[in-house]
């Protein structure tokens, strides 16, 4: 297998697959740690302001939420059909997923961006120095749309970098010919933007669901 | 690459995780009151579950990684709820 180029200390590419696979495990594990933070933020204000947090999502698009759920878990399983066709080494088909992936990653920011402009049009802002929480000056609110502006906004960087992942390996899936190192790599980034699509199942109960039974 | 995780398993995953979120959403609908959280979060929590499992391959990983993966799930229910437990039962002099 030394025609892999498989680092020497690893003495073969499965071990050093293993091994990298592994690695990136922790890397998201530790992703999932970060986005603890803020849905821990998240419960901690939303016991303090119910009524707050039941307003604020009945506030958001949830058409728009609904909309980007089924965006992302499509392309996490058009991403994971690319995983598969590489690991065939049909190379075109990975490319063509790929394509589609990231397709539609753009039309989930798009319609994110479409959500904020909407609430910055009314003053639904981060930070509540607006005319929009002198009308809606329920207490907490500011709080609510602020960890809104975060956690999302946290996930939105999140999209970027996994367009940028599918972007990088579309162009490698183009120019290289098949092999297994290549595969590995296809491997690497699906698991990140699984983990993506991962974090937006919970934010969309949790931003756009829940709002308290009232709406 | 090993193929444990077939094509047939796949889309049935992305049909059960179609599925899920259309009951998700009836279920929102339908104002639920105070079991709204647990219902939405019960929901996300097998999607995730399933996105993890078979679009992740983590059925066919080994023990370590699962071990790790649990080890972040448990710290994040830790803090999540220890917070909002401590925030709930403040005496209101400090609120």
């Amino acid at each position: 297998m030394s025609e892999l180029g498989a680092a020497h200390h690893y003495g073969t590419f499965e071990k050093e697959a293993h091994a990298t696979r592994f690695g990136l495990w922790i890397f998201l594990v530790s992703e999932i740690l970060l986005f603890a933070g803020l849905i821990t933020l998240y419960s901690g204000s939303r016991v303090m302001h119910p009524e707050a947090f039941a307003e604020g999502i009945g506030h958001n698009l949830r058409w728009v939420g609904s909309v980007n759920t089924l965006v992302l878990i499509t392309s996490s399983f058009t991403v994971a059909l690319a995983v598969r066709a590489a690991g065939s080494q049909q190379m075109r088909s990975t490319g063509w997923l790929l394509g589609v992936t990231a397709i539609l990653g753009f039309v989930f920011l798009g319609f994110k961006s479409f959500e904020y402009a909407e609430h910055l049009a009314e003053g639904a802002g981060p930070g509540g120095d607006t005319l929009f929480y002198v009308v809606h000056d329920t207490r907490g609110l500011p709080v609510f749309f602020s960890l809104y502006y975060l956690t999302t906004g946290a996930h939105a960087f999140h999209v970027i970098v996994g367009l940028i992942v599918i972007g990088v390996l579309l162009a490698k899936v183009v120019r290289q010919p098949p092999n297994p190192r290549l595969s590995h790599q296809v491997e690497l980034g699906a698991l990140y933007w699984h983990l993506v699509d991962v974090i937006w199942i919970f934010l969309w109960p949790l931003y756009y669901l829940t709002d308290g039974g009232g709406g | 690459m090993k193929h444990h995780v077939s094509g047939r398993a796949l889309v049935l995953t992305f049909v059960g995780l179609l599925l899920l979120t259309a009951i998700s959403w009836l279920t929102a609908e339908m104002h639920l009151g105070r079991a709204e959280m647990v219902v939405a979060l019960g929901i996300a929590s097998i999607k995730a579950g399933l996105v993890i499992l078979f679009f992740m391959h983590l059925i066919e990983e080994e023990v370590s990684t699962t071990l790790a993966l649990l080890a972040a799930l448990f710290f994040v229910l830790l803090l999540a709820t220890l917070v909002a437990a401590e925030v709930a039962t403040r005496s209101p002099v400090y609120v």
